[in-house]
């Protein structure tokens, strides 16, 4: 089924060799940095994490998100999410190798990588992370894959799915855990130590995976002939719709707890993301556009049409990035609201950070064109 | 007869789960709290052995004095790296009111270095344990096993861990032979002078000091000079209320 | 059924014992270390002559990978009760007499471990 990724229509082929071109670009810029060190990026010792860290925790939701998905499309029978599950998994396994790269990119010393998985220390959340991700990569891959044969073939899914499944289950609900954790051990940091860091994650995760779901979906629909079905389509953007509810309500309570108890420690964290900060502005559109987008995705009328909720959906995925990607790790590492010294990536840094993502998008593309066209090989049997 | 199996093993399992924990809160009443009031700071019940300590007697510390710095840098090799985003140091000196918080009177520069921490949250930060407390209670760092990630440095809450953003060496003018430098991509900070107490010497800033301002010794040893010095005099910690426990003690 | 239910206790109480102490904070179980003196023997090799020609590396990388977390214990102590630092200027204080003792045989063998990379090279010091 991999040749039919190599075929297809012209505007297939020129958009996936702009992703390729992006992904090289990334390649580039990873070679520049593996001989110069962080020198090419805008990190220092104002800002000592940047982009590729600032990712972690947005995938690690999305990679606990397609579980959500995942679960009862494989596990229970007749689930309106069954077209949807491969997609899910294929999700699932994207954003947990994506973690993967970032995380490495990361590294100060790259050649030690594997002292990642050779000296865990139980007691530090960190330690946890690249395993499971690992191993959460695997078993989301193998299923998506096999998910996705078994629909070509006609065939019932193996049995081993569901074991996959069971233990991937636990696995991905640890990755936004353990993500929230490893920001946990920096006291003083309110923003990072906030228990509700981690349902946080969890809940704004489903909610921007539904919105890239439904936005993939309805691509594929449109361009590829790809079917997840009317009913699939309009269930995902009410879990968008309820999920990013969930988020707001979250992020109102923290800041809810914060005012009214006017604890200081709490409103200054609140102020680095919202007030006198560099990332303000993004912090409040990420905000508007989650309650504009969360809005329009409650009204059942305008849910139904497949390229509205398709665009809400992607707004909200963009609004939780910017939420839970990017202000969470930029503006919670700075130390003194006062010197809020901003942090600006330099080209190497975005070029390898596009260049992830567009690989990303790229298999992405190529796995929802196998997908369609195993669906049409069976209409056509 | 099933319906009593499952109520009897619930009510068992509860009875474990209990035990369970009774037996952890056992494993753990050597960790928590410290007191670090003024110099209340008695040895934590049950904590044996050695944990090194430094207390620096801020009155004694002279105004635009850096010999300490000088000598602890040129002692461990840290780069003298001139762009102020990837500065390298292992001790400095920093307004005492940032230091101390509002019960230091003085805005005098007072030094500051890493705190080895009973309880470093740089450790729990570090994915690989290349920061870790050594059983002397010092706060080392394996140079050969740092990826690089840079956590200990985001959490340590006194800012005293260093990641070296660039070649050390090119910002070296003068080494000393007795130690090693970095490399470029590994996280560097003060090693209490490990490296100098296992030939029985003191700490090279205790030995530079010209005031004799920085004392040294073992804080879990009743008869040792800084556990007379912290008992008699009034002492500071930097940040207590974040439950790291520094090492560090300061004289006001 | 009683004998299972004991062991299903016993185990969560296990469990519950593991994993309460591994988050407990970093520190390694403390053990009085009262050695204080100076123990850098470097009057005799750690072994003999022909075994550290073949085995040279892997007793450094022992030293390597253990001695920082062994801390005031990375002692090495041979069959006959020697005892070394784990430290590369343990070997240096002899082998470094020699400026070419690394290095001729390396460049003969065309390898370039990394030591230098951090320790500094006897062929710098002047």
């Amino acid at each position: 089924m991999i040749e039919q990724a190599l075929k297809g229509h012209r505007s297939y082929l020129i958009w996936s060799f702009a992703l390729l071109a992006l992904a090289a670009g990334a390649a580039y810029a990873s070679a520049l940095q593996s001989a110069d060190g962080f020198v090419h990026t805008g990190m220092g010792n104002n800002a000592i994490w940047g982009l590729y860290h600032a990712q972690l925790p947005f995938l690690a939701s999305i990679a606990a998100a397609s579980l959500a998905m995942l679960v009862p499309g494989t596990l229970q029978k007749h689930s309106f999410l069954a077209p949807l599950a491969p997609l899910a998994a294929f999700l699932g396994a994207i954003a947990s190798a994506m973690s993967l790269l970032f995380i490495a990119a990361d590294l100060g010393m790259q050649r030690r990588i594997l002292t990642l998985f050779l000296n865990p220390s139980p007691g530090a959340p960190a330690s946890w992370q690249a395993p499971l991700l690992l191993l959460f990569l695997a078993l989301s891959l193998a299923v998506g894959w096999a998910q996705v044969g078994a629909m070509r073939k006609g065939v019932k899914q193996a049995v081993w799915i569901r074991s996959a499944v069971m233990i991937a289950i636990p696995a991905g609900l640890a990755l936004p855990v353990i993500s929230a954790f490893r920001l946990a051990v920096v006291p003083g940091s309110e923003l990072w130590t906030s228990a509700l860091l981690a349902p946080r994650l969890m809940v704004s995760g489903v909610a921007a995976s539904a919105g890239m779901m439904l936005l993939m979906a309805v691509t594929a629909e449109k361009l590829a002939g790809f079917k997840a079905g009317e009913e699939a389509l309009e269930r995902l953007a009410a879990v968008a719709a309820w999920a990013g509810l969930g988020s707001l309500a979250l992020t109102g309570l923290e800041a809810g707890t914060a005012m009214l108890g006017n604890v200081t420690a709490k409103t200054t964290a609140l102020s680095l993301l919202y007030g006198n900060s560099p990332f303000a502005l993004a912090s409040w559109f990420s905000l508007l556009a989650g309650a504009l987008s969360t809005g329009f995705l409650l009204m059942p009328s305008l849910r139904r049409s497949s390229i509205a909720a398709a665009s809400f959906g992607a707004l909200l995925a963009l609004s939780v990035w910017l939420q839970s990607g990017l202000t969470l790790i930029l503006a919670g590492q700075l130390r003194n609201g006062s010197v809020a010294v901003g942090y600006a990536p330099a080209l190497p840094e975005i070029l390898l950070t596009t260049g992830v993502w567009a690989g990303a998008v790229l298999i992405i593309t190529v796995l929802l064109k196998i997908t369609a066209s195993a669906q049409l090989e069976r209409e056509g049997l | 007869m099933m319906h009593n199996d499952r109520r009897e093993f619930i009510r068992k399992a509860g009875i474990g789960m209990l035990a369970g924990m009774g037996a952890a809160s056992g494993i753990l009443t050597g960790g928590g709290f410290e007191r670090t009031t003024s110099a209340a700071w008695a040895a934590v019940p049950g904590e044996h052995g050695r944990r090194w300590g430094m207390l620096i007697d801020t009155r004694r510390c002279r105004e635009g004095c850096t010999l300490c710095i000088e000598s602890c840098h040129h002692t461990h090799n840290v780069p003298a790296v001139k762009s102020p985003d990837e500065t390298v140091e292992w001790m400095h000196k920093e307004d005492g009111r940032e230091l101390l918080g509002s019960l230091c009177s003085s805005t005098a520069a007072l030094p500051a270095l890493c705190n080895h921490c009973v309880e470093p949250s740089c450790a729990r930060a570090c994915p690989t344990d290349s920061i870790f407390r050594r059983t002397d209670g010092i706060v080392a760092i394996d140079y050969h096993r740092c990826v690089g990630c840079r956590s200990c440095m985001q959490s340590c809450p006194y800012g005293e861990v260093s990641f070296n953003w660039s070649d050390p060496r090119a910002s070296l003018k003068n080494p000393s032979l007795d130690y090693p430098t970095r490399q470029r991509g590994v996280v560097e900070k003060c090693n209490f002078c490990s490296d100098r107490l296992v030939r029985g010497k003191k700490p090279s800033c205790v030995e530079a000091c010209p005031e004799g301002a920085i004392s040294f010794g073992n804080l879990n040893d009743p008869s040792s000079e800084i556990r007379k010095l912290l008992e008699s005099s009034e002492t500071l910690q930097r940040k207590p209320e974040l439950g790291t426990r520094p090492s560090v003690f300061y004289i006001i | 059924m009683r004998k299972k239910n004991i062991l299903i206790i016993g185990l969560l109480a296990a469990l519950l014992v593991v994993l309460v102490s591994s988050f407990r904070a970093g520190a390694e179980s403390e053990s009085p270390a009262e050695a204080d003196a100076a123990r850098v023997d470097s009057s005799a090799c750690v072994y003999p002559k022909e075994y550290m020609q073949t085995h040279h590396m892997q007793v450094l990388e022992d030293w390597k990978n253990t001695a920082a977390h062994e801390g005031p214990d990375a002692v090495h102590e041979t069959a006959d009760g020697r005892k070394f630092q784990k430290n590369l200027s343990t070997c240096l204080a002899c082998h470094g007499s020699n400026r070419y003792f690394c290095f001729s045989c390396h460049a003969y063998a065309n390898v370039t471990p990394n030591c230098w990379n951090c320790h500094i090279s006897p062929l710098d010091t002047p």
